[in-house]
């Protein structure tokens, strides 16, 4: 399943110049529960996902009061650097939405 | 001093505009004081670097009146942070000035205190010559040749400058470069609060109603947030009855912008959220208590900006939608910026160096990069911009001009089309667009705790 099909929000913004940080916040908090006990989501995926080198990703957080994830990725270029793609960092979401989740692993954790 | 209560009246001067209605209502929870800023380095450095704002100046003059106007009625000071949008000379004064006009046209006089927050690149240098000023989220040190080859710098103050210039006495606090935070916990703080309990309220409340929710049907695109301050605690909730607060919407808020949710540095320290705790105790309010400040006892620091000039801009824009240019898209650019190099360089001017070539394919990778995981285009029409950066405008303009007719009509693998390669956008069809910076200071610097460095003058306007 797609996490799109279950994070009703899923952004990307700068955090500060050298950083895009992105947040996936789920409306159900047995959901978001499941998905941070299932381990689904890592540093290794995003990595993958961004073509960044892991020590490029920082740790997923969890904050569990929000139910939501977060993690950082370095930017390619320091924001508004001649070569830049995206100043204010809020299109660099879009491979979050297409994160296959395996859908036993969160089920699994949902009957616990 | 048992409670305080502060409106944060829109997320950011001048962007979105305050909605006047939802003003007056947050005036009828008789203020103690009110803030806002007006910018931040988020829309990036040209801004800082040039000395432009980067909202219209109708849309800032018409949020200072609403705001003025509600000095007027209650006898609050407001704070305004990061004047004109970057908080460098240029823009106190454009703020300054509109806040002169405004002040004029409502036939009022108003006491500004105006604090200003540009560092002496001489002192800066001698800093950097000697000491090791170290680069905030990055692993640069500061040098006298960075110092040297940047515009403005200013440095980010914290509560205690900003508390400076409220024991003036002033209608308006004028700050330039100012943490968000500080805007609004100042006053409180001031007063006597609890600073970790005071910034952790700015930081919820720094972005207007950004912190809560539109309650369907709501008419309006923000409201005013009112916050109360007490011992211990702070409460939350919207000005108006078709937006609502909640933990969740408040928690969501912590995240934003930010790379930790729990802990922030701050001007002087750090803000310590994770043992704060946060309940619903209306249907549109919320009470958070436990957050702490941690203050740095090695020294006060603060975050300093600034931008250094790389030329001017070209840009020429054109879109394509010829199935066999768009497979070869990458053939055409490779061709176009080797054929600027061939020329340019027995010239002696350097790619990478007196200029830069740029192409930005929409369709393709425009937003994401090298990012981009998606290898290949899927789209009938692509965008194709060839921007060109050198030290001046002219010669921008003389490298585009060449690097175009490489692009309009060098003939790539399968072309049909004798006639031009792509659809121009505009005539004429290679654009100046100006000035370009990078930010080249975004370090951290010790500073006396005394905030010395930040003079602070006060005006009569009006």
């Amino acid at each position: 399943m797609k996490l799109k099909e279950l994070a009703p929000v899923i952004r990307s913004k700068n955090a500060g110049p050298y950083w895009y940080t992105i947040d996936i916040i789920f409306d159900s908090l047995e959901i978001y529960k499941a998905i941070k006990k299932a381990n689904v989501i890592t540093r290794e995926i995003v990595a993958k996902l961004y073509h960044m080198p892991i020590n490029d990703v920082s740790e997923i957080i969890f904050f569990d009061e929000g139910r939501a994830i977060k993690c950082n990725i370095k930017r390619p270029h320091v924001s508004g650097d001649p070569f830049d793609t995206d100043v204010l960092g809020m299109q660099q979401h879009a491979p979050m939405l297409e994160i296959d989740l395996p859908l036993h692993k969160v089920i699994a954790q949902l009957k616990d | 001093m048992n409670k305080h209560t502060i409106i944060s009246p829109t997320s950011c001067m001048g962007l979105v505009g305050i909605d006047e209605g939802g003003y007056h209502e947050a005036l009828k929870y008789d203020p103690d004081s009110i803030a806002a800023d007006a910018g931040s380095l988020d829309p990036g450095p040209y801004y800082l670097g040039s000395g432009m704002p980067h909202v219209p100046k109708y849309k800032m003059k018409e949020d200072c009146r609403i705001i003025m106007e509600g000095i007027i009625a209650k006898k609050t000071p407001v704070v305004m942070g990061t004047a004109g949008g970057s908080g460098g000379k240029d823009h106190i004064q454009w703020h300054l000035d509109i806040i002169n006009e405004v002040a004029k046209e409502i036939g009022r006089n108003f006491k500004v205190a105006i604090i200003e927050t540009t560092l002496d690149k001489d002192y800066l240098k001698k800093r950097a010559g000697t000491e090791t000023i170290k680069g905030c989220n990055h692993d640069g040190v500061l040098t006298e040749e960075i110092v040297e080859n940047c515009g403005e710098i200013v440095a980010q103050i914290g509560v205690e400058a900003i508390v400076k210039a409220l024991e003036l006495n002033p209608d308006i606090v004028l700050a330039g470069r100012a943490n968000d935070n500080a805007c609004f916990a100042a006053e409180p703080v001031r007063r006597g609060f609890d600073k970790g309990i005071a910034l952790h309220l700015g930081k919820i409340v720094e972005c207007g109603s950004a912190c809560g929710i539109a309650l369907p049907g709501s008419k309006i695109m923000r409201t005013p947030i009112v916050a109360t301050i007490e011992d211990g605690y702070f409460t939350i909730e919207p000005a108006t009855d078709d937006w609502i607060c909640t933990v969740r919407s408040i928690s969501g808020h912590e995240l934003y912008e930010r790379t930790n949710p729990m802990q922030q540095l701050e001007p002087g320290g750090i803000l310590d959220m994770s043992d704060s705790l946060k309940t619903q105790i209306t249907n549109k309010k919320v009470k958070v208590s436990g957050s702490k400040w941690i203050k740095d006892n090695e020294s006060y620091k603060v975050k300093i900006e600034g931008a250094q000039k790389v030329g001017y801009r070209c840009l020429f824009v054109t879109t394509a939608r010829d199935p066999e240019f768009i497979k070869n898209i990458d053939w055409v650019t490779n061709f176009t910026k080797n054929r600027i190099i061939n020329e340019f360089t027995p010239k002696g001017l350097i790619e990478g160096k007196d200029y830069y070539i740029n192409f930005r394919i929409f369709g393709k990778n425009a937003t994401m990069g090298i990012l981009e995981p998606n290898k290949n285009i899927y789209n009938y029409e692509l965008g194709v911009t060839l921007e060109v950066i050198a030290k001046t405008q002219e010669l921008a303009h003389e490298i585009s001009y060449f690097g175009k007719y490489g692009m309009v009509w060098c003939n790539y693998p399968g072309r049909t089309t004798v006639s031009g390669n792509v659809a121009y956008s505009y005539s004429p069809s290679i654009l100046d667009v100006g000035e370009v910076y990078k930010l080249t200071v975004h370090h951290i610097l010790p500073i006396d705790e005394n905030q010395s460095l930040f003079p602070i003058k006060t005006v009569e306007v009006g």
